[in-house]
């Protein structure tokens, strides 16, 4: 006899309740983890993309999203032309729409961009980027959804293009993107002579100081971060990660809550088996462990089963052909972290009331009730 | 004030040093119970002194007042006015009153109040999770324990599966299986046929002989209450013995 098998029999008797309980807290992380892997993995693609080769990143300051980002290209020659810059890749960011598909990201970008070369080419070649007017390039999931093909052409807004070429990049906003030369995307766009960040390379890391320094003193009105502290500052990012893990959080209080029923009902179902355990010297503290030793275990299966679940949904998610590339997950042992700290919290409040009243009950009355 | 303060406490140290080295396991002192605010008076001004090894009993009739004054001695419940020494702990005192009911007694009810999911040897095994009797330990006395209730055969038998006076002989068990001084036992053959009330009394006279254990029984029925070494009438809330 020990005490453990206390605190199991009652789970073992009231099977249907435990599993009510332990399905709360599941569905609690299995939902958390599913929005902060999603939205993690979004920020990671996002961040990909301007981190590709490079060091820093120039942006117009105060601007609250890239896409509103104004560099002129006088600035991008000087800034290109420092002393410490080994390569520099200009960006400009666009929304195209098309049949069907209101929102594409398009990337306007030069010929010696990092990711022309880094690309799996389906069709077409990184040398040709750049040789015919209106060309366009598809990531291989946009041509899909697109039903675009090899040297033919498509609609995009009220522009037509002539796809010469496909791509398979690793990144999935990316590959469900569309690639222009710059020139062809600012008169699109009509933003000539302007990019929206521009990704610099440095010769040697331990210049950056200096980098950044001389662009500020040149140029007031840009931004200059490390792609790190990029990620770490970018509002967008904290907004996103704020919210998945507020929208997580308040899943798992549900499955908390679903835990402080389950135990509230086990407390009131058994003020007689209390009562008798307190009678043979049960202290409150004991008894208050036993509910709490209840939580817990339901809240390890619920975790448990909640990550194995949360894991199988977000891969689901990712095989949907419709979000195929957009949804690239991204667990880490923080996320995990987070949402065992906020599963486990949220169950121990849940048990605070239950624990307390179990503490409270007088055994005699208990004993007379039933 | 100050004067008062140490008076009483004084008084109360004498009381104590001379509880502790009498042969008193019990002492009720002017105690007063009621419930529903006092509209309902159980006990009124009851005093009694149960000494070491005694079989008592508190006999009357349903209603008398015998359990509440049971559960009294066992910190149970709460008095209302007065003072009770059981074991020479105060059982209005939380952490004397916890050290009471882990080491100094044993309980046992008239509808024996076992766990029905465990074996009939974890439920009397309850107890020894509040001291830190060693599983060995534990496991010697509860085998002690069987053999002389005669339960052997029944060791890892769920409750349900037990007849009346087997539940009764388990209670009795896990009474007394933190070796406690004095065990109280609340109409504990109230709900068994004549012939097993008489084995479980029986079995309470042995304790008493092998443990010198203190028995406090309240019990309606008067043939056993005949048996004992002391007999407490309780009626209307006054106790008397006869």
């Amino acid at each position: 006899m020990n005490f453990a098998k206390l605190i199991f029999i009652n789970l073992k008797r009231h099977r249907i309740r435990s599993l009510i309980g332990i399905s709360g807290i599941a569905f609690g992380v299995a939902a958390m983890l599913t929005v902060l892997s999603v939205i993690t993995g979004a920020i990671d693609m996002f961040e990909d993309i301007l981190s590709n080769n490079s060091d820093y990143i120039v942006f117009e300051k105060n601007v609250s999203d890239l896409f509103f980002s104004s560099i002129n290209s006088t600035q991008i020659e000087k800034i290109g032309s420092l002393s410490m810059v080994e390569d520099a890749f200009p960006i400009l960011f666009g929304i195209v729409s098309s049949e069907n598909h209101p929102v594409i990201t398009c990337f306007g970008i030069n010929k010696n961009d990092p990711r022309l070369a880094n690309a799996k080419w389906l069709y077409g070649s990184p040398r040709n980027f750049y040789s015919h007017k209106n060309s366009v390039y598809l990531g291989s999931r946009a041509a899909d959804f697109l039903e675009a093909k090899y040297l033919k052409n498509i609609r995009i807004g009220k522009k037509t293009f002539n796809v010469r070429g496909i791509l398979q990049l690793e990144n999935g906003f990316e590959n469900g993107g569309v690639f222009m030369p710059l020139k062809t995307a600012q008169e699109y766009f009509h933003r000539d002579n302007y990019v929206s960040v521009f990704m610099i390379k440095l010769k040697h890391t331990n210049s950056g100081s200096e980098f950044k320094k001389q662009v500020e003193t040149l140029y007031p009105d840009l931004s200059v971060l490390q792609n790190k502290e990029f990620s770490n500052s970018y509002s967008q990012f904290k907004i996103l990660s704020a919210t998945s893990w507020a929208i997580g959080a308040c899943a798992c209080l549900l499955g908390g809550m679903g835990v402080a029923n389950t135990m509230i009902m086990s407390v009131f179902s058994r003020m007689r088996e209390i009562a008798i355990l307190v009678v043979c010297g049960f202290s409150k503290s004991q008894v208050r462990l036993l509910i709490f030793g209840e939580t817990t275990f339901i809240v390890i299966c619920g975790s448990i089963l909640g990550l194995i679940g949360g894991v199988c949904f977000v891969y689901l998610l990712e095989t949907i052909p419709t979000l195929n590339g957009y949804i690239q997950s991204a667990f880490n042992i923080k996320i995990i972290v987070g949402i065992l700290v906020v599963a486990f919290t949220s169950s121990w409040l849940g048990a605070l009331y239950p624990a307390w009243y179990a503490s409270k009950i007088q055994p005699i009355d208990a004993l007379r009730y039933e | 004030m100050h004067c008062v303060m140490n008076n009483t406490e004084t008084n109360n140290q004498n009381r104590v040093l001379e509880i502790k080295n009498s042969n008193i396991a019990v002492s009720v002192y002017n105690v007063w119970k009621s419930y529903e605010s006092g509209k309902i008076k159980v006990l009124s001004d009851v005093n009694l002194q149960i000494k070491k090894g005694e079989l008592v009993a508190l006999w009357g009739v349903s209603g008398s007042g015998k359990s509440t004054l049971l559960h009294l001695i066992g910190g149970l419940d709460t008095i209302d006015n007065g003072r009770i020494t059981t074991a020479d702990l105060d059982p209005t005192n939380e952490n004397e009153r916890l050290e009471l009911r882990r080491n100094k007694v044993g309980f046992i009810f008239q509808l024996h109040n076992l766990i029905p999911d465990l074996t009939l040897g974890e439920n009397c095994l309850i107890p020894t999770l509040t001291t830190n009797i060693s599983v060995p330990e534990s496991r010697k006395r509860l085998n002690e324990l069987i053999e002389m209730t005669g339960l052997q055969d029944r060791l890892h038998h769920r409750i349900q599966d037990l007849s009346g006076g087997e539940r009764q002989r388990a209670a009795i068990c896990r009474a007394l299986i933190n070796n406690p001084m004095i065990i109280l036992a609340d109409e504990p053959t109230g709900s068994l046929d004549e012939e097993t009330g008489s084995q479980i009394f029986s079995l309470f006279k042995k304790l008493i002989d092998e443990k010198n254990i203190t028995v406090i029984m309240a019990t309606h029925e008067r043939r056993f209450a005949e048996e004992c070494d002391k007999i407490f009438k309780v009626k209307n809330g006054k106790v008397s013995q006869i």
